[in-house]
């Protein structure tokens, strides 16, 4: 404990570490009805940083080439000691990753804390939502198996359809015109170097804005939140953070023990698509909904039309902030919670829908 | 032998013509002028032809374009007769001129023949093209009865078509493997006519029940034997009884050797039954399996013998053989399986199985020698091998239970935090 | 029994954090653990990739084979007559028993039904279909390389 001590007398004579201190001494988060919304954020952090020990225990054995890179994995899977379960929960945590910033997203959407002064904190956000699936795009091909392979075909194939640069675009995406070793090689390079460092950047600006400005009450729960005694940020708060942590860890090494995640077999870039080529589930609501619009609308390209659509749609959700002005004059704005629960069942229900089967 | 070869020099002018002035003679071809022709060996007689309203005029002239004899130096003329520079069609087709028009069936063998039988000419087209069709016709029941005045049998036109006549190589030609059953049906798997001679008209649909049907369609082998791999092309005939397991053996080599080393052989002849047939059958072979063997009912070898002669216990000693080996084989596969469906790679059991695999296929194809101990050899291989990986997948699921109690005690640990940090968290709010 | 309540209460929050610090502790080691055995590099230190060390050429001799392992499937290595290595999937195209080769024949044979492939692999004789998938051989020295994709 001296030891403790004297270590922190050194560093705050140095760094002057009382204000921080006596910062986090005061931070409190509002305990209202709504108040576990306020730990999915956390969780979301929780997964990523699974996802940054794993992934760099995954880098020691795995190999970025065509040739090698579905054995390299093979190999993971049964000669490394514990590979199968450092894999497994990486392929695990990514999902649950996404799937708990989608809930952060949508709890933060409904409480409408994206209004002013919070606006930047929600294009961080949105930025941030992007990366991970970016994450994902790029992370699902790096095994080299054949529904990877396929899947990122179809899912790059989509770029070309983009106006005037679009097979320029693809090209690059591709490193080629064709899903090659060469695209193999660029989504790794993206997956472990140009995607972390965004998202710490994006990542450090969010954190920092969320500390600068503190937990956003909801007009409509204000009095209860005004009558009831705030949670203390330390330790009460974080304690209770630990607990959804462990939750989570919980989680991940129960599916990891139980849903070992499949390798499939080696992509063959000669061989034809097989059946059922399905991307990974957060992209179904759009992958289903491009498949379901017919060939041509109104004399344009079906697929041209429904990726601007998303274009558009994704636009419009990043918007949000300045759109909902009602909101933002501290007013209920009934427009945009039923948008939000519109976006919400649809993208939800054609997710469920196409998992159950009934789309296809 | 000299009107013939005025034909050619004919049929090469009016080819020539033709190519030089196709205007010249769509011009004084008069209907000509009305169908687009394409550049053939037909001369006038196509571009004629192709005029006429009737159908049994014109579409003779239609297929004849994509006619694998439709090239230089042959044509219309080389079965017709007639003079294809002729533009009068009267002067075209007088029998001065050579015409024969429509050659009756009893002519076609040998107007066929004519070219195909003359290994001097047929060398100046095609020089590896067979020319003993014709012989082996002569020698085939189809053949023979059409030299005995039966007009209703298959002659060349029959199965190789007419006006568009294909290579045989050609996936589309009528004679091409996968083809030939539809052609033989024609006939073959007509019950009026085939009654009055007598022969069965279910041996299509029996065809088309059995493994080789099968081979040729949906796994698209063409080596696997249709109707002519067996009874011939030309010298079409049913194989006899004594020479049946040579035309099996063509393909199934070993298990010929193996049969005619065991005491089935002799025996098999002496009672007049076909080697092979006289278990599988002949156009209905099926996969056998493992059941078939054994004394019981629906076993082949039951058919001869009972349980209790020294056959009879050969049979059930087989039988049990490759019933173990059949039994521990599966097993193995499906633990082997589960494992992998529980994310298990199971590399050196996979390479186990296919051991077990080969030596179960072996055991299966040493039956033929009827003998307990070759069989039961092989058989043993297999169940070692299987042996080998159900080891294999029984470790596997040891390394799973593992894996659940290693999970357990993590659980069971994030469990006990869990609880510490609601005691903790309980007490500082107190 | 009759001890102070105050003289529990700092008892009873000692053993709360006791049992945290113990369990936060055990599940970080059991955490640490499989990363920790992770690490250690395995047994075989490197992932087999599409090219296997099928033989040496010094093994060889003119007119014969001999079986490898790739991957979880058998492969076969001949050299020919003229003395030129080749390398083929060894599972035959008919019931995919596995292949051998014949110095007798000159060929390549399957034991199962007397299936005959040529050295290029091609079948030429017996029940088999297709012919043989062909490898690619590279020679280094005296290893002799075989990778898929001929």
């Amino acid at each position: 404990m001296r030891i403790l001590d004297s270590l922190y007398r050194f560093l705050d004579d140095r760094l002057d570490l009382s204000p921080l201190i006596e910062f986090a001494r005061h931070k409190e988060v509002p305990r209202h009805r709504f108040s576990w919304a306020y730990f999915f954020g956390g969780l979301t952090l929780f997964f990523l940083f699974v996802q940054i020990c794993t992934g760099i225990l995954l880098l020691l054995y795995y190999r970025p080439t065509a040739e090698a890179a579905f054995e390299s994995v093979q190999f993971i899977m049964t000669r490394v000691t514990f590979g199968w379960l450092i894999r497994s929960i990486h392929s695990w945590s990514a999902n649950l990753m996404i799937l708990s910033a989608f809930l952060h997203m949508f709890s933060v959407y409904f409480m409408k804390s994206y209004t002013k002064p919070r606006e930047m904190t929600w294009w961080s956000g949105f930025v941030m939502l992007v990366l991970a699936m970016g994450f994902g795009f790029s992370g699902y091909l790096l095994p080299w198996n054949k529904l990877a392979f396929f899947a990122t075909r179809v899912g790059t194939d989509m770029v070309s359809k983009v106006p005037f640069t679009g097979d320029w675009l693809l090209h690059v995406m591709r490193g080629g015109d064709d899903v090659t070793g060469a695209t193999l090689t660029r989504f790794f390079g993206i997956h472990v170097a140009v995607l972390p460092m965004l998202l710490t950047a994006f990542l450090i600006m969010h954190l920092a804005l969320v500390q600068r400005q503190g937990m956003h009450v909801p007009a409509s729960l204000k009095a209860e939140a005004d009558r009831r005694p705030a949670i203390r940020f330390f330790p009460n708060f974080v304690y209770r953070e630990l607990v959804v942590w462990l939750v989570g860890l919980a989680l991940l090494a129960v599916l990891a023990a139980f849903f070992p995640w499949k390798l499939g077999v080696k992509a063959d870039p000669f061989a034809s698509a097989p059946a059922g080529i399905q991307p990974e589930w957060y992209f179904l609501f759009m992958f289903e909904t491009l498949k379901k619009i017919p060939a041509m609308v109104f004399g344009i390209e079906g697929e041209l039309l429904g990726l601007g659509a998303f274009a558009l749609g994704g636009l419009f959700w990043f918007l949000i902030p300045v759109l909902d002005r009602k909101s933002q004059r501290g007013e209920r704005s009934r427009l945009f919670t039923v948008i939000g629960i519109v976006v919400l069942t649809y993208i939800a229900g054609t997710t469920i829908l196409t998992f159950l089967g009934v789309l296809s | 032998m000299r009107e013939k070869g005025d034909g050619f020099a004919a049929a090469v002018i009016a080819i020539g013509l033709l190519i030089v002035a196709p205007g010249a003679a769509a011009a004084g071809g008069g209907a000509a002028g009305r169908a687009k022709i394409t550049v053939t060996s037909g001369g006038t007689c196509q571009g004629c032809h192709l005029g006429l309203g009737d159908a049994k005029l014109h579409d003779p002239a239609v297929g004849f374009n994509h006619d694998v004899h439709n090239r230089p130096g042959l044509g219309c003329v080389a079965c017709h007769g007639g003079d294809p520079k002729a533009e009068d069609p009267e002067e075209a087709m007088s029998p001065r001129r050579g015409f024969r028009g429509v050659p009756k069936p009893s002519q076609i063998p040998k107007l066929c023949g004519s070219c195909h039988a003359n290994s001097s000419f047929i060398k100046k087209f095609a020089p590896n093209l067979p020319t003993d069709q014709l012989a082996q016709y002569r020698t085939s029941v189809h053949g023979k009865r059409l030299a005995a005045g039966d007009t209703n049998v298959a002659t060349c036109i029959s199965c190789h078509g007419v006006h568009g006549i294909r290579a045989v190589k050609d996936s589309r030609s009528s004679v091409y493997p996968t083809h030939v059953v539809a052609t033989c049906a024609q006939c073959h798997a007509n019950k009026a006519l085939m009654s009055t001679y007598g022969i069965p008209s279910d041996i299509v649909e029996k065809y088309k029940r059995s493994v080789h049907f099968e081979a040729l369609t949906k796994k698209n082998d063409l080596s696997a034997p249709t109707c002519n791999d067996c009874h011939g092309s030309h010298g079409a005939t049913p194989p006899g009884v004594s020479s049946i397991s040579n035309v099996c053996g063509t393909c199934h080599v070993k298990n010929m050797d193996l049969f005619r080393k065991s005491p089935h052989a002799k025996a098999f002849s002496e009672i007049g039954v076909g080697a092979c047939d006289g278990c599988h059958g002949h156009h209905d072979v099926t996969v056998p399996d493992d059941a078939k063997i054994g004394v019981g009912k629906g076993t082949f070898c039951g058919r001869c013998h009972d349980a209790s002669d020294r056959g009879g216990e050969a049979a059930s000693g087989i039988s049990a053989a490759l019933t173990l080996a059949t039994d521990t084989v599966d097993r193995a596969r499906t633990e082997v399986q589960d494992a992998e469906r529980k994310g298990m790679l199971m590399e050196k059991a996979e390479i186990k199985l296919q051991e077990s695999h080969q030596d179960l296929v072996e055991a299966r194809t040493e039956v033929h020698l009827a003998s307990v101990w070759a069989v039961t050899k092989r058989a043993n291989g297999a169940v070692a091998a299987a042996k080998a990986a159900l080891d294999a997948a029984a470790r596997a699921r040891k390394e799973i239970r593992y894996r659940r109690h290693g999970l357990l005690i993590a659980l069971a640990l994030i469990l006990i935090a869990l609880v510490a940090l609601i005691l903790k968290i309980r007490k500082i709010e107190q | 029994m009759d001890q102070d309540p105050k003289n529990l209460q700092p008892s009873r929050r000692s053993f709360v954090d006791w049992l945290l610090g113990t369990a936060f502790g055990a599940v970080v080691v059991s955490a640490f653990y499989p990363v920790f055995r992770y690490v250690m590099p395995p047994k075989v230190v490197e992932a087999q990739t599409n090219r296997v060390l099928a033989g040496k050429v010094s093994e060889m001799k003119p007119n014969s084979g001999k079986i490898f392992r790739f991957g979880s499937k058998p492969g076969i290595l001949i050299e020919t007559p003229g003395g030129e290595i080749r390398a083929f999937t060894a599972i035959c195209t008919h019931l995919q028993c596995t292949v051998q080769y014949r110095p007798d024949l000159e060929q390549i044979w399957c034991a199962c039904h007397n299936g005959h492939y040529n050295l290029n692999g091609i079948n030429v004789a017996g029940p088999p279909p297709r012919p043989l998938q062909p490898y690619k051989v590279a020679i280094q020295g005296d290893k002799i390389w075989v990778s898929r994709g001929a």
